[in-house]
Parts: structure tokens; C-alpha cells; sequence
């Protein structure tokens, strides 16, 4: 993979992310003009610039939440979108005819 | 957090070269770091306006990076997605659309609201007034980003399970 292809896909990239973009500004354009929450504008402003340790247990329920989010879509992808067995939509045959032509009347008991 | 199409999955030396190993690690170290940034960049609080803010840009940068080792993945289901049968494809690429869109506008309504990192590259210490319709939308998509992010790794867990296996010595390299 040479440069000028990484440069490539990376424009392509950006390309493709800016028009999600702009989607996404036709979205916002068609928002009514939203008030301020005060509550929010002060977290916003005021709120503490640097990390807070105290604050482990939310990152780890949002690795929580992460995890059951995966845990739940493994299940349900595995159930509706895995390929289905060889022998779905086939007859099982028991073969008993055959069987029983082998082993002849009452044989096998 | 695909790294590989199947085929290309599937056409990789059974016992790999250096180069693949490296690219191997490389590839798991980089998608377990973003889900760990995800779950951070969720929680403002823990990681200060000013770390989320600085973390946001890097989670653009490893995204992008992210694709570029994908890209075989996405430029064989590009070209397949309208032809091919399987559901299991066509769901997996849909869902990483709307991931990668929304992705998109999270990391630009950050750019478009932040009070620190932004400012910081601009030169100018004073942040711009918040538009707080671009707040709210990078409050709502971020949500759903860490959901479809999680079902991300749903759907390529098999992958990252053949991965670590790998990587580990546990075995399950088939799937490699």
C-alpha cells in the first residue's frame, strides 16, 4: 500500500464523513433554536477541567452498559442472522425401511 | 471492529508472517483502545471537559485508522452490497454506515461546542459561543454511538475472540 493510496482512501474518508456532516447540519438547521439549560450551561462552563478519579464507577457502568449492549446483540444477531444448518428445509429420513430390509422381520430385537 | 473481510480473513497464511502478527497486534491494540475511549468520552465527568475534549480528537484520528486497516472490508462489501444474498453482510455493513455517520456527527458537533481543545488549536484562548442545538445533538448521537458500537463488536466478536487467540496463544486461529 503505497502513500498516495492512503492519501486517497483518507479523502475518500473524509469526503464520505463530511457529507454525514452535512446531514447532519440540515438536521440541526431544522431544530428550533434550543434554550440553554442552565443546569447544563453551568456543567459546561464551570465544570472541572481535569479528571476526577471519584469518578471510576460511571466509566465502568458505561463499560458495563458496552459490554451488555454486545452481550445482547451477540445473542440476537447469533439466533436471527447466522447461516442456517446443511440440512434445514430437508426431510429427515430414519431409514427404517432399509433397516428393516437388512435386519428382516423382528430382527434387531 | 472488523479488521478483515471474511475472504480476506480466510486468505491469510495459516501461520503468519512478522508483518501480519505486527499488523495483527496493531489492529487489536487500536479497536481495544476505542472501545475503552468510547465508554470514557461517555462519562465528561471523569475525564474533565478538558481531557474528553483532547481524547474526542484523538478518537477521530484512531477512527480513521481504524478504517484504513479495514479497508479491504469496506471496498469488497462496497461492491457487494447490492448484489450479495447474505443478510448477516448486508445488516453488518448498514450498521457500520450508521455507526460511521454518527460517529461523524459526534466528533463534529464536538468540534462545533468545545470550550478548551478547539480554541487551544485556533490560537485563541476565547471559546465561541455554544450553539446549543449542536449540543444537544452530540449528547443524543453519542449515545447511540456507544450502542452501535458495542453491537459493532457483536457482530465481529468471533474475529476479536480468533484475535486474542492468536495473539495469546489460546488458540482459535481458524477464524483468522
Amino acid at each position: 500500500m503505497t502513500g498516495v493510496q492512503v492519501l486517497l482512501r483518507m479523502l475518500l474518508l473524509t469526503l464520505a464523513a463530511a457529507a454525514c456532516v452535512e446531514l447532519t447540519a440540515v438536521y440541526v438547521g431544522s431544530m428550533r433554536a434550543v434554550r440553554p439549560n442552565p443546569r447544563r450551561e453551568a456543567m459546561l462552563r464551570v465544570r472541572a477541567p481535569g479528571p476526577d478519579i471519584g469518578r471510576i464507577p460511571e466509566f465502568i457502568g458505561e463499560g458495563i452498559l458496552f459490554a451488555l449492549v454486545t452481550v445482547a446483540g451477540r445473542v440476537v444477531f447469533r439466533l436471527r442472522l447466522s447461516a442456517p444448518p446443511g440440512n434445514e428445509g430437508k426431510m429427515l429420513s430414519l431409514e427404517l425401511e432399509r433397516r428393516a430390509a437388512e435386519t428382516g422381520p423382528g430382527g434387531g430385537m | 471492529m472488523p479488521q478483515t473481510s471474511a475472504t480476506a480473513r480466510t486468505a491469510e497464511p495459516r501461520h503468519s508472517t512478522p508483518r501480519s502478527h505486527w499488523r495483527l497486534k496493531i489492529t487489536l491494540g487500536l479497536d481495544a483502545t476505542l472501545a475503552a475511549a468510547i465508554c470514557a468520552l461517555e462519562e465528561v465527568r471523569f475525564t474533565g471537559l478538558v481531557m474528553h475534549e483532547w481524547l474526542g480528537i484523538a478518537f477521530a484520528g484512531m477512527a480513521m485508522a481504524h478504517l484504513l486497516l479495514s479497508w479491504p472490508w469496506i471496498a469488497s462489501q462496497s461492491r457487494r452490497i447490492f448484489t450479495g444474498r447474505r443478510a448477516r453482510a448486508r445488516v453488518n455493513y448498514l450498521m457500520n454506515l450508521t455507526l460511521f455517520a454518527g460517529a461523524a456527527a459526534v466528533i463534529w458537533s464536538g468540534i462545533r461546542i468545545s470550550q478548551k481543545a478547539v480554541p487551544a488549536l485556533r490560537g485563541t484562548n476565547a471559546a465561541a459561543q455554544i450553539d446549543w442545538r449542536w449540543d444537544r445533538v452530540h449528547n443524543q448521537f453519542s449515545t447511540w454511538m456507544l450502542i452501535f458500537a458495542g453491537l459493532h463488536l457483536a457482530m465481529n466478536w468471533d474475529w476479536a475472540l480468533a484475535a486474542i487467540g492468536k495473539l495469546f496463544g489460546g488458540g482459535r486461529e481458524g477464524g483468522l
